[in-house]
């Protein structure tokens, strides 16, 4: 539960103008690749005054990352996905990555078993991201559902 | 103490006026254990009283403590132009408890005894300022309300904080809070669930926007300095994000070795400084000043912000922060783009179309595509996935672009049984570039006539300087003045440039980027027989092309506009052209260049110049330039060389 806690509060800052899920509620694959884009305008800006927008400043706000709109996780690792959705896309289709290690780091995956837990992802890249039209919960379901039926990881899911 | 000179140091000129003046700074319960010259004051408090009179400010104690330096930088007083009086950047009457707490370190010092000793609230609001007077004043600890802060705790408890890193993104000429490059922290937990750097916390300073301003007035008051500036924290991949993908900027991660307490003190001010509002000024950019300022509190006794008294350019404040001993290794984070880069130039010609093709298409080609072999396969996927998530950083987005980027991302996952390509090599890193300031000495010629010129430059970088460490083709000089003594004694002002910008970003297959600069300033023109000082700004656009890795072409369309009495037009404007060459070779850096201009009243100015810089050392070069400036009445050639050194 403490883990959860500490992903969720992670998570929860998302109020700059750059982490704005552009599809709100509606936050499918396709949308969260255009990540920043729909705001590049906001972005110009934001970049001209090194600003923050948002008065959520300081990591203290509990809430969404702009995908999951209840903002309750029912288990680590979730809303880290949507927030990194295209990292974490990328790195699975080639098998590594620091956004594949993130999402391995907070599902509290131990070191021994990060490889194997990146090459169960990499394995199952069609699973996870079986179109352009999947969502981060979706996706996070199943590396939830891969992990448990994985003699190695299961122990993290359990 | 360990404070230096000058006007900012509390109060430096007032001796208590007389003999003890008890300072009353809370109830008299533990008074007769405490020691030192607090304890004589205490057992001379009055009684426990929570509306008890105010702290005396001139009482020695509280005079004394006020002018350390660790309570200056705690409050974030600087020495102001006023003897006497000190500045604050803090522009928020929520951080000061007393009302001249602004300006009087003393006040402000002796409502933070009175205000801690009377609301446990102040004790979580100002954890840091409590951290010190309690070392400070030894009884102080005893006569504090209990306070139980559960927001400050829980954020300490969420960052868990094992290590500090001073991040350094690059250059960025298209933005100019940006230009000179831009710093902030970033936070290593030591939770496992977060160890591990995207999941590390960045605090930033920076313009703060409310959630939802209007676009115009945002733009408006985001160029203008209409936002305050404020400390913000957040995750570490929305830095990577916006640094590294939307604006292709590298990062250099600076780990410092802070101790546990170090730490401590620096997250408890951080958290004083929550919601407070700085002065910020939109091209007098002070985030990395704001930094020196946390990191000395952290560690006290290097003084690091206040190496800076005039203005801080990002990258001379991570030079201190390393001559201060305070950095353990750099790690570089080469920028989305520039990996992208260094991929394309690893392509044949052959594979660079293929993978510009896929990018267009995932399914073009497939038997060129099939022919490869396995690693240049990823390779050509990785190019194409990445050209196409670079340029979708600047479209519109759509069904189409987000179907063609799955494609590619399958195609990157099809051959990623292969070798991954090998990562780009490290580049010079920017604190061992040349330093930022510059003089230069010149002797040469002008129309047979020997001079003498006197350079100097407050920053930073031009097209010839040496160019390890620094952008590739970009040239940004603020503040450069050089004064000429010619031949027969006469002493002129030759040059005053206030700004100059110039952006040559090459153009191929892949990028088609921009070219453009601008320059502002007074500068010498021959016109009608004579050396005229003139008022000018000019700009041009255009692009630039590198035929070998070496070699940069650029062609610009440019403008002017010019203030000269010698003109048909005492104003007059002039639509003009603009072409060079820029090459590096072991001989060092040659710029050749044309100009022409054609003003509205009707002359024509043609510029043709040759310069080649060869340095000496990393701060040492020496410049040969070669001039002929023709228009109507005047051919002028000059010649010189010049001994350029940065400081």
């Amino acid at each position: 539960m403490k883990r959860i806690l500490m992903v969720a509060a992670l998570m929860g800052v998302s109020a700059g103008a750059l982490a704005e899920a552009p599809g709100g509620p509606n936050c499918g694959w396709g949308n969260m690749l255009m990540n920043g884009q729909s705001g590049l305008g906001a972005h110009v800006v934001a970049s001209l005054t090194n600003g923050t927008s948002g008065n959520a400043t300081f990591g203290m706000t509990t809430g969404t990352n702009g995908c999951s709109a209840n903002g309750k996780l029912t288990y680590g690792g979730k809303s880290l996905i949507g927030a990194v959705m295209d990292e974490f896309s990328e790195d699975v289709a080639r098998g590594d990555g620091e956004a594949l290690t993130a999402v391995a780091v907070a599902m509290g995956v131990d070191e021994a078993d990060r490889t194997a837990f990146k090459q169960l992802m990499h394995d199952n890249f069609a699973t996870l991201f079986p179109s352009a039209d999947v969502t981060a919960e979706q996706v996070s379901e199943r590396v939830v559902e891969l992990m448990r039926g994985h003699e190695q990881l299961a122990r993290y899911v359990s | 103490m360990a404070h230096r000179g000058g006007p900012c140091l509390g109060r430096p000129g007032v001796a208590p006026r007389t003999a003890p003046v008890p300072v009353r700074i809370g109830p008299a319960r533990t008074a007769g254990l405490l020691p030192g010259l607090l304890g004589l004051l205490l057992a001379t408090a009055s009684p426990a009283n929570p509306a008890a009179p105010a702290t005396d400010t001139d009482s020695p104690t509280v005079t004394a403590l006020a002018g350390q330096r660790e309570w200056l930088q705690l409050l974030h007083y600087t020495p102001s132009w006023l003897p006497g009086r000190l500045r604050n950047f803090v522009d928020d009457p929520d951080f000061f408890l007393s009302p001249r707490g602004e300006h009087d370190p003393a006040a402000e010092l002796a409502a933070t005894l009175d205000a801690l000793r009377r609301d446990p609230a102040t004790q979580c609001r100002f954890p840091a300022r409590r951290q010190w007077l309690v070392a400070r004043l030894p009884g102080l600890a005893a006569t504090l309300p209990p306070a139980h802060c559960p927001e400050y705790e829980e954020w300490r408890r969420v960052l868990a904080v094992r290590e500090a890193v001073l991040v350094f993104a690059s250059s960025y000429l298209n933005s100019p809070s940006s230009m000179y490059g831009h710093t902030f922290l970033r936070f290593d937990s030591a939770a496992p669930e977060r160890r591990t750097p995207l999941l590390a916390w960045a605090l930033n300073f920076g313009a703060t926007v409310p959630p939802d301003e209007n676009g115009f007035v945002y733009a408006w008051r985001g160029l203008f300095g209409g936002y305050p500036g404020q400390f913000a924290a957040g995750p570490y991949f929305e830095k990577l994000r916006e640094y590294s993908r939307l604006e292709s900027r590298d990062l250099w991660e600076y780990r410092l070795n802070l101790d546990a307490a170090e730490l401590d003190r620096l997250l408890a001010h951080a958290w004083e400084l929550r919601a407070i509002n700085f002065d910020y000024y939109f091209f007098d950019e002070n985030c990395s000043l704001r930094l020196l300022e946390l990191l000395d509190v952290a560690r006290p006794g290097h003084d690091l912000a206040d190496q800076f008294p005039n203005y801080a350019i990002p990258i001379d404040t991570v030079r201190a922060v390393i001559d201060a001993g305070m950095v353990t290794d750099v790690t570089w984070r080469p920028a989305t783009r520039s990996t992208l880069r260094w991929q394309i130039a690893q392509l044949d010609a052959g594979e660079r179309q293929l993978a510009r093709r896929l990018a267009d298409d995932a399914g073009a080609e497939p038997q060129a595509f099939a022919a490869l072999e396995p690693a240049r396969q990823r390779l050509v996927a990785e190019v194409a996935y990445q050209y196409l998530r670079d340029r979708a950083v600047h479209a519109v987005p759509d069904a189409a672009l987000a179907r063609q980027n799955f494609a590619l991302l399958q195609l990157l996952e099809r051959t990623a049984d292969a070798a991954a390509p090998p990562a780009p090599p490290r580049p010079a890193a920017p604190e061992t570039g040349h330093r930022t300031g510059l003089a230069a000495l010149a002797a040469g010629t002008e129309e047979s006539r020997a001079f003498g010129d006197l350079e100097w430059r407050v920053s930073y970088h031009d097209l010839l300087d040496p160019p390890a460490g620094y952008p590739a083709g970009a040239s940004l000089n603020m503040a450069r003045i050089v004064a000429r003594l010619k031949e027969g004694g006469t002493l002129q002002l030759q040059r005053l440039d206030a700004l100059e910008i110039t952006s040559l970003a090459a153009r191929d297959r892949f990028f088609r980027s921009w070219s453009w600069r601008v320059n502002a300033g007074l500068e010498r023109q021959w016109t009608a027989g004579d050396d005229i000082l003139v008022t000018q700004a000019n700009g041009g656009f255009g692009g630039s092309w590198a035929p070998l890795p070496s070699l940069l072409l650029f062609a610009l369309g440019t403008g002017r506009l010019e203030a000269n009495h010698a003109l048909d037009r005492s104003l007059d404007l002039a639509p003009g052209l603009a072409a060079g060459l820029r090459l590096e070779s072991p001989a060092g850096i040659t710029l050749a260049s044309a100009d022409y201009y054609h003003f509205t009243g009707g002359e024509d100015r043609r510029a043709l110049a040759l310069r080649h810089e060869l340095a000496l050392g990393a701060n040492l070069g020496l410049r040969l330039q070669l001039e002929r400036r023709v228009n109507e009445h005047d051919r002028v050639d000059e010649a010189s060389l010049a001994l350029r050194y940065h400081f």
